[in-house]
């Protein structure tokens, strides 16, 4: 099967409806979203030209997280395979340093190739929507759209069904796959590659701080470099890095022109201490020195680098007035490390002339924060513990492929769990058979042992049987020899108990029947069984002589030996004796 | 594409699953079948060592109801009646009868036989035809009731094929308490 085939059955496999009930269905939604929710401990991996920082954030139920951060200077000055190499070896550095191999990993990226875009698109079916958006992106990157990664999310409905609004994250598919390399070669597992403005739109809604009625633009101000994002609810209408950075400001720093004194050089160390010390000079306080320099000297020094800012927000804020008809940003909050720069927020409020707020930074809002390495830790913090609240399915440069649909189950499902539930299925199959035979075994052992302790008695019990074949085969021949007569040894012991004390027998005669006559043709008939003639005297004893010979009458006739026993005659022959005559017919065959 | 499928999250599961199938098959090729095979040749041997247990405590059982019906018998020693030469079948029944009578204290009035010996051929246990030559034999004896019981006894169990055919007794007072019993044998021997 082609590799195409597989991943559209594999998709339509994904998209089966299946029909659950409402409480199984729920469970899977639940199961789904848990699966898919970011895990207690995930490391953020962000990169920058100053270098790379490594975050792990560790969250418990109901606990401040735990976030610690390491970070690595790479040179400037790199080829691309050197500053590969060298990310690689600082990764896996941090990553020691952190005991966090075989963690899973958010890394994100950012930069002018890297693309958030707000697209409205004609309502179609989901299947088309993917084919129709790559049409569309080619206008929005200047590298061929085969070798780009698009993901895309739908936001709420524009119109009357008429229309899809759609968030679209663009990125150089070398990119992704450069930072998935680097991740995989420090031992991480990677778990999402996505823009950083994705992690931001997950902490506010995380925290519950999204504003759905009103447009905010939130400023990340790193160390050397600023991304403005602006959010409406969850719409995440803009989003652009900036060259504007703490650094940025310090650099300003490094030679202040002051009045009647020159220029004074200052070192970067002393620059940022400068800079930390007063930050914005504004109104009275461009009145003082610091460390002889005076503040308002200052002030002109960093007025290039903040009014350069300025501009980059109005024509950020410009360009979302055009694209969302009027909808303008109603205030900005700054993030990040620049934001708590002195008198930033209340410069920047003056001259925007709207609110201009420090957020906390979320690291040291939300709990402790370690850092290694020659920066100072709290500066990457904000950003990656943003990053740290992401979910895998929104807007992740590692989802997508094919299966995304059943992705969350192998998520929720651990490999091992199912190659231990596989083994245990076969282990399940494999052991009845055995058992089944163990058992047979047992019990052929056991009618063995049966046998062998009557061994002993099988040859009687063999000899006995031939003995009484071969009385059967006798009593057969002498069937066939006589046809089942009667054995007068019997017949004279029975007749002898059923006559009793006051009968004595004259005479016994054996009457033969009469030959029966057959018609020519016929079958021949079998003859009659014999009877008896038997004669005697009853002695009657002062006792009706009735009763005496009804007597005998009902013992011959229970007799085994003689049926059919009928009363020929009696006769008073003396005062106390009486004679009898009666017939019985022998309960035998025919004769030969 | 490729690539993208093995990095799916789901490869390594859509792995195990065909490892499963695979391995599926190898169990039942290389433990299910040769143990259900196995398994059958145990039952066939369960059933036949079952039956034959069964038959011998039923044939311990037949012994034993045997011995209960017939005390003071070997039951291990069938009742054998044998046909004798034709030509000698008379004389060696008069010698059994000789004793028998001297055991009971019958004294035999009259022996004569009935008619001429005639052939008679029936079918065996196989049904293969067999022929006997018989010869009725007629005796007039004197002796009490039981000890013509006791005689008539003792004929039948002899292990000469013969057969007591019919007794008839009479009573003469001058006898009394002997009777006189008319009996008629049946003897078959081989031609």
């Amino acid at each position: 099967m082609e590799p195409k085939a597989t991943t559209n059955l594999v998709q339509r496999m994904a998209a089966v409806d299946l029909r659950l009930p409402p409480v199984v269905r729920g469970w899977f939604t639940r199961l789904r979203r848990s699966s898919l929710a970011a895990p207690a401990d995930l490391l953020v991996v962000e990169g920058s030209d100053a270098g790379l920082r490594l975050t792990r954030v560790t969250r418990h139920r109901r606990v401040a997280p735990r976030v610690r951060s390491a970070f690595r200077t790479i040179a400037p000055d790199l080829t691309p395979v050197a500053r590969e190499l060298a990310e690689r070896r600082a990764l896996a550095a941090m990553v020691a340093e952190l005991s966090a191999a075989g963690q899973p990993a958010v890394a994100a990226i950012s930069g002018p190739d890297v693309v958030v875009r707000r697209i409205s698109m004609p309502a179609m079916r989901q299947a088309d929507l993917r084919s129709a958006l790559e049409l569309e992106c080619r206008r929005h990157v200047n590298y061929p759209i085969s070798e780009a990664e698009i993901r895309f999310e739908l936001l709420d409905a524009a119109g009357s069904g008429r229309e899809l609004s759609v968030l679209v994250v663009i990125a150089p598919r070398r990119r992704v796959e450069e930072r998935r390399a680097l991740l995989v070669s420090a031992g991480l597992r990677p778990w999402a590659v996505t823009v950083p403005a994705v992690g931001l739109r997950a902490d506010l809604e995380r925290r519950g701080a999204l504003a759905s009625n009103e447009v905010v633009a939130y400023l990340d101000i790193g160390a050397d470099a600023s991304q403005i994002v602006v959010l409406k609810g969850r719409d995440i209408r803009f989003s652009r890095d900036l060259a504007f950075g703490r650094q940025t400001l310090a650099a300003a720093l490094l030679q202040i022109v002051v009045p009647g004194m020159g220029t004074v050089e200052r070192t970067p160390e002393a620059a940022e201490e400068l800079l930390l010390a007063c930050g914005v000079p504004i109104g009275a306080e461009e009145a003082n020195f610091v460390d002889g320099v005076p503040l308002a000297a200052v002030g002109i020094m960093l007025r290039p680098t903040l009014e350069r800012l300025v501009r980059d927000l109005w024509n950020s804020f410009d360009y979302c007035n055009e694209q969302f008809l009027g909808e303008a940003v109603t205030r900005v909050v700054l993030l990040g490390p620049g934001a708590r720069l002195r008198n930033l927020a209340g410069y920047l409020g003056g001259v925007l002339k709207m609110p201009v707020r420090a957020a906390d930074d979320p690291s040291q809002r939300d709990g402790a924060v370690a850092g290694t390495g020659h920066e100072d830790p709290s500066d990457a913090t904000a950003s990656s513990v943003t990053l740290a609240s992401i979910s895998r399915d929104t807007l992740n440069f590692l989802g997508g492929g094919p299966g995304e649909g059943i992705s969350w189950i192998a998520e929720a499902v651990p490999a091992p769990a199912v190659a231990a539930a596989a083994a245990l299925l076969l282990v399940s199959i494999a052991a009845p058979a055995e058992i089944q035979n163990s058992q047979a075994r047992q019990r052929v052992a056991s009618l063995r042992g049966g046998l062998e302790e009557l061994s002993a008695q099988s040859s009687a019990v063999a000899r006995f049987r031939a003995a009484r074949e071969e009385e059967a085969r006798l009593e057969a021949l002498l069937s066939r020899l006589t046809g089942s007569q009667v054995v007068w040894s019997t017949v004279l012991r029975d007749l002898s108990h059923r006559v009793g004390h006051d009968v004595r027998l004259t005479a016994v005669e054996v009457l033969d029947p009469a030959a029966a006559t057959t018609a020519p043709g016929a079958a021949p008939v079998p003859p009659e069984p014999r009877s008896l003639r038997i004669s005697g005297l009853l002695r009657t004893q002062g006792a009706p002589a009735e009763r005496v010979l009804a007597d005998l009458l009902r013992s011959l006739g229970s007799s085994p030996v003689v049926d059919q026993v009928r009363l020929e005659g009696c006769e008073r022959v003396a005062p106390e004796l009486s004679g009898f005559t009666l017939t019985a017919r022998l309960t035998e065959g025919a004769g030969s | 594409m490729t690539k993208a499928i093995t990095r799916a999250p789901w490869f390594g599961h859509a792995l195990v699953l065909a490892s499963l199938v695979v391995a599926l098959g190898v169990v039942n090729a290389a433990w299910i079948a040769p143990r259900e095979k196995e398994r059958r040749v145990l039952a066939t041997r369960e059933t036949t060592l079952r039956t034959e247990l069964a038959d011998l405590q039923a044939g311990l059982g037949e012994m034993d109801a045997w011995r209960q019906a017939h005390p003071a018998t070997d039951g291990m020693r069938g009742r054998l009646k044998r046909a004798l030469p034709a030509g000698t079948m008379v004389a060696s029944l008069l010698d059994a009868l000789a004793a028998v009578s001297v055991r009971h204290g019958v004294r035999t009035e009259l022996i004569r036989p009935a008619g001429l010996p005639v052939e008679e051929v029936i079918p065996d246990a196989s049904g293969a035809a067999v022929a006997y030559r018989k010869v009725d034999l007629r005796l007039r004896l004197e002796a009490p009731y039981q000890a013509i019981g006791s005689y008539l006894a003792d004929v039948e169990s002899l292990d000469q094929l013969v057969v007591v055919r019919s007794v008839a007794l009479r009573h003469e007072a001058s006898l009394a308490p002997r009777l006189v019993a008319d009996v008629s044998l049946w003897i078959y021997g081989t031609p």
